[in-house]
């Protein structure tokens, strides 16, 4: 029988209680000071505990994040359903280990807990140049980064090897999926990334062989006509997203590529928005970790604001939508 | 031969039993979990779930009327069980409406429990509104029950 996950979309639907809401972050706006916002958001439950008193913000959401998977890990025994979250932090981690091991940069701090593989063997495997232990969709994409990056010494090269390697992995991690949130999810993942790449590559004049090296295929962009709209310049990559089903992110796009972080996260927001009414799948959990996910990056911009003491409208100009 | 009436009879009042049954059994399990899955992260909600929890389970009550009403016309808790093979027939058919809406109402009602206990948990003010959902699909099974019930009470004044 079909896993229905009936306990656990409850218990989330009483945990999205305690989600902020827009209300929440207006409230958080109009804190005169950093210290204040800390106070609200530790009424709100944030925090490690009501005794520790945690003035680092990057600490204090730190034990925000974890909370959300320690809520995951009581709901879900198979966690290999949220992979295509986890294989971002496994090449994440991967790229860092490379890195820092051919500059002799490594420090705890590069990597992120949670992913599939624990960064320290990921560190092991590069250290001594064997990966045949680590998972099978890793294992060439290491190999043929930490080669290029002894060789050339060209990090870039080392980085779009490893992120068109994760894209292709959650692509297939998406189409194995039986959620449709984590097929459509995907897709916006895939395809985000893959104009991002082709802005940035235009803004700095690459070839069109770098392009086809770093993008990755997905079913909602024509890779080709992007490679050759980011070859010919800004205004036919433009022209080409207004013909496909982005074409909503075109203004962003003209604004800057932090614009067009914005229009992607608030696209994740909308996409998971269905599943306020889904009582029967995994959808709802992935849609509560996602909106978490996303909360903490809205509180980290206005208390790293309020920290730097940032203009407010500067502030709200970078606020996200909010889930609840 | 002369006996399959009544085996025919009482397989109807099993099946009644049976099918409901299982539909209320699987259908307040289903709301049970959702049920403990809001009283996990808020204790206070416990008799506002609890509620939703049992609609379900009325199914296999009406199966159980029904196999019992069944089990008295027939003869078998008392009296004589004397019961021809038409009739047999007659009693199986009349238990079949209770069994099979009994199954099906009471796992589609599960449904509609488990979505009004995630609307009591992020809105405990709408319990009434939260009932009324899976209270409509309670119709079908008392129709059905209805049915079964009249059937059943009718055989015996039918000639066959």
């Amino acid at each position: 029988m079909k896993e229905q996950y009936t306990y656990a979309v409850a218990r989330i639907r009483a945990k999205e209680l305690s989600l902020l809401s827009g209300s929440d972050i207006n409230r958080l706006m109009s804190c005169t000071s950093y210290e204040e916002c800390l106070n609200v958001l530790r009424d709100k439950g944030w925090g490690a505990d009501k005794d520790t008193f945690e003035s680092d913000y990057q600490l204090f959401l730190k034990h925000e994040e974890d909370k959300i998977w320690n809520t995951v890990s009581e709901l879900i025994k198979d966690k290999s359903v949220f992979n295509v979250l986890f294989y971002q932090i496994d090449y994440h981690n991967l790229k860092a280990a490379i890195k820092g091991y051919i500059t002799n940069s490594i420090s705890e701090d590069l990597f992120s807990l949670g992913g599939t593989v624990e960064p320290s063997f990921i560190l092991s495997c590069v250290k001594n140049d064997n990966f045949k232990d680590l998972p099978s969709h890793m294992i060439l994409p290491a190999q043929e980064a930490l080669e290029k990056l002894l060789h050339t010494g060209d990090g870039q090269l080392c980085d779009i090897i490893i992120d068109k390697a994760l894209l292709e992995t959650i692509k297939k991690a998406g189409e194995k999926s039986e959620s449709s949130l984590i097929r459509k999810y995907t897709e916006l993942y895939i395809a985000s990334t893959d104009i991002k790449i082709a802005i940035r590559s235009q803004m700095m004049n690459k070839s069109k062989d770098f392009l086809k090296t770093a993008l990755a295929n997905c079913d909602t962009l024509d890779i080709d006509r992007l490679t050759i709209a980011a070859v010919k310049g800004f205004n036919d990559i433009c022209k080409y997203l207004e013909t496909t089903k982005y074409s909503d992110s075109v203004p962003f796009i003209k604004e800057s590529v932090q614009s067009f972080d914005f229009w992607r996260d608030n696209k994740v927001i909308e996409l998971i928005k269905d599943e306020k009414y889904n009582s029967f799948s995994v959808g709802p959990i992935i849609a509560y970790v996602l909106a978490r996910e996303n909360e903490i990056k809205v509180v980290r911009i206005i208390l790293s604001g309020k920290l730097h003491h940032i203009d407010d409208n500067l502030i709200k100009e970078r606020l996200r939508m909010m889930y609840v | 031969m002369d006996s399959l009436g009544i085996v025919l009879a009482l397989l109807g009042a099993a099946l009644s039993s049976l099918l409901a049954g299982i539909g209320s059994a699987i259908g307040v399990g289903m709301a049970g979990e959702a049920a403990a899955g809001v009283v996990t992260e808020d204790p206070s909600k416990f008799s506002k779930v609890l509620l939703l929890q049992l609609l379900p389970g009325t199914q296999g009550i009406y199966g159980l009327l029904v196999a019992v009403l069944t089990l008295i016309q027939i003869g078998i808790l008392g009296g004589s069980s004397d019961v021809s093979l038409g009739q047999g027939l007659l009693y199986l058919v009349s238990c079949l409406p209770m069994a099979f809406v009994g199954l099906w109402s009471a796992i589609r009602q599960a449904r509609a429990a488990v979505s009004g206990i995630g609307t009591v948990a992020k809105r405990p003010e709408q319990m009434g509104k939260a009932m009324i959902f899976p209270a409509m699909v309670e119709t079908y099974a008392i129709l059905a029950l209805l049915v079964s019930v009249l059937s059943i009470l009718n055989i015996p004044n039918i000639n066959i």
